[in-house]
């Protein structure tokens, strides 16, 4: 299952490629560096700087179609912000590390 | 708050950054500054830029980095008619609230539809700034008609005590 979708960001840069590679290479430059942070906030069970992290890459990957992605982040800056479901997130980390090798594999095939 | 041309964004998020930036050069030919903390954007505050979009989180790079609302009463106190154009991931109604008692001039949760909202913000200062400079024009015009009329009655009044006047109009 495909889990990117370029359609607001053909129409975002009328389909202007150049501009669409250009924001897609900021993404796949950016993502890795917070999931480690995501990792580490979590490792000195540091929540508020979790939930900072997941919270900056969440728009992001919405504008890249990442839905699924968007949505866990979501859940993660959720459970870091209200401390509920705590135990939960680094099973969330892992999923979106996943789901983010494949978003990564469909982006760059898309540039 | 003259034509906005002049513009800083102030976001810790590359790719909003840029995006942003990009929005904004399509529209029209602003003079555009980016800047990744807030403290960045402060010192060049003394250009006086017109609006400046702020994201509300700005620590998700330097962790010590000061956050939006911070940012933004630091702006309102040291160039009070720079206009404050709030950007947060976050849709709560009590943070716009909060944002907006401290002198933003409006709220835009980031998203698909942020980038049509802040052209429509954008273009409803620069339509606020055109009716306040009428506003501005029209107070100048109906002080001079009013300084004109009493200038004409007392030179009036002259004429008649002085007798150059009658004030018969004469079918009497």
């Amino acid at each position: 299952m495909q889990l990117t979708d370029l359609t607001f960001l053909n129409s975002f840069a009328k389909g202007d490629k150049e501009k669409i590679a250009k924001y897609i290479k900021m993404f796949l430059d950016a993502a890795p560096g917070i999931i480690i942070n995501m990792e580490t906030h979590l490792a000195n069970n540091d929540l508020k700087q979790l939930r900072t992290a997941a919270h900056s890459l969440k728009p992001q990957a919405g504008y890249m179609g990442f839905k699924q992605g968007e949505s866990l982040l979501k859940t993660i800056e959720q459970c870091a912000d209200t401390g509920t479901d705590v135990d939960k997130i680094p099973s969330h980390i892992e999923t979106f590390k996943t789901m983010f090798e494949q978003a990564k594999t469909e982006l760059t095939t898309a540039l | 708050m003259a034509k906005p041309t002049s513009i800083f964004i102030v976001d810790d998020d590359p790719v909003q950054l840029q995006m942003l930036t990009d929005h904004l050069s399509s529209m029209s030919n602003f003079s555009i500054k980016t800047f990744a903390t807030g403290e960045d954007a402060l010192k060049q505050i003394s250009d006086m830029p017109n609006i400046v979009f702020l994201d509300y989180y700005l620590n998700s790079i330097d962790k010590d980095a000061q956050d939006g609302l911070d940012i933004l009463q630091e702006i309102k106190k040291t160039s009070p008619a720079t206009e404050v154009i709030m950007l947060s991931g976050q849709d709560k109604i009590d943070v716009a609230v909060e944002v907006m008692k401290y002198g933003a001039f409006d709220y835009i949760v980031k998203g698909e539809s942020a980038f049509y909202r802040a052209e429509k913000a954008v273009y409803n200062l620069y339509r606020l700034a055109k009716l306040k400079q009428n506003a501005g024009m029209y107070k100048s015009l109906s002080i001079a008609f009013g300084v004109a009329f009493v200038v004409m009655i007392a030179i009036v009044i002259y004429l008649v005590m002085a007798g150059k006047i009658s004030n018969n109009p004469g079918w009497v």
